[in-house]
């Protein structure tokens, strides 16, 4: 039987790593995991985006850091110039709240009904992320390439005390589904 | 292309990310929709007073100051003119859906969005006005 904590964290992991393989997809870039992830440095110009989010069962973070020639390339088939910090610095929150708006979508299914915040964002040159001592299921960063571009998505959870001495087992429940990305409904009056 | 059945047709687009602003902007004002902008509900407020000739409201969830749910509520409760509106957001949860609906959206589309799919919508609804 599974450990029902680690299911959360295994699931949320799981959640977010399946929707940024699916949102680049939608933008027809390809992206794979990096096994090995040293140094942890995105190269050159580079902006980061950290949104927090919040359920009764579980809290935490979303991080992801990219350079800005990979925002360019997601957004060149928009007809949006990314020519500013500000509008550079946008694209970057917005990527996030794309992905975790996707990873909140997939943990419907299961009861997880996140609240978002909105995104801080953050640019620099060649941003090197500190790797944790001890790897964890509760914090911890996940790398992809991405046509020769690094892509880094860092996860941090935190299940409160109360909920980690009776956590619940997660099932899913398929009339919990959200309506897909790119996806709409009208409405009869 | 431009429809020239479009032109002159006032959309308000409502979401506190420019790119989102600039990508739903351009796409309408290649259409020859006429388009405005606000960055959260407080300023979707006094943009829609000062153009009650809106015909669509396209509206993002999750803003600061308002959300697009406020929004919603607060332009039904204060008597501003009908205008209809569709969300435009990353979330999909039938129940916040439901919530729209309940407080008079006439549609939800989920992010990212297809432009031909957008468009279609909104054309659909301003030629029901």
């Amino acid at each position: 039987v599974p450990d029902p904590l680690s299911q959360i964290h295994r699931l949320l992991r799981a959640c977010v790593e399946e929707s940024v393989q699916e949102l680049f997809a939608s933008y027809g870039q390809p992206i794979a995991p990096l096994a090995t992830t040293e140094p942890l440095l995105s190269a050159g110009e580079s902006v980061a985006s950290t949104i927090g989010f919040t359920h009764a069962t579980v809290s935490g973070s979303l991080t992801v850091i990219g350079s800005t020639r990979l925002m360019r390339v997601l957004l060149a088939g928009t007809g949006v110039e990314l020519a500013s910090f500000t509008s550079l610095s946008d694209a970057a929150g917005e990527l996030n709240n794309m992905l975790l708006g996707r990873t909140k979508n997939k943990l419907c299914r299961f009861g997880l009904a996140l609240e978002l915040g909105t995104p801080t964002t953050f640019a620099g040159i060649d941003l090197r992320m500190a790797q944790p001592e001890s790897r964890s299921l509760s914090s911890g960063w996940s790398a992809f390439d991405t046509r020769g571009d690094r892509f880094f998505v860092r996860l941090d959870v935190l299940v409160p005390s109360a909920v980690r001495e009776h956590p619940p087992h997660l099932e899913e429940i398929p009339s919990e589904a959200a309506l897909a990305e790119g996806e709409g409904l009208l409405f009869d009056d | 292309m431009t429809d020239e059945a479009h032109m002159s047709k006032k959309v308000l687009i409502v979401d506190d990310s420019s790119i989102v602003r600039m990508q739903v902007g351009r796409l309408l004002t290649d259409e020859g929709f006429i388009v405005v902008e606000a960055i959260d509900g407080v300023d979707a407020t006094e943009k829609l007073a000062a153009s009650p000739d809106a015909k669509l409201i396209i509206c993002d969830i999750t803003m600061p100051r308002m959300s697009g749910l406020e929004f919603l509520s607060t332009i039904r409760q204060n008597g501003s003119p009908p205008v209809p509106i569709v969300m435009l957001t990353t979330e999909g949860r039938p129940e916040m859906i439901q919530k729209a609906k309940a407080l008079g959206a006439k549609g939800w589309l989920v992010k990212p969005f297809k432009p031909d799919h957008l468009l279609s919508v909104v054309k659909k609804l301003t030629s029901a006005v």
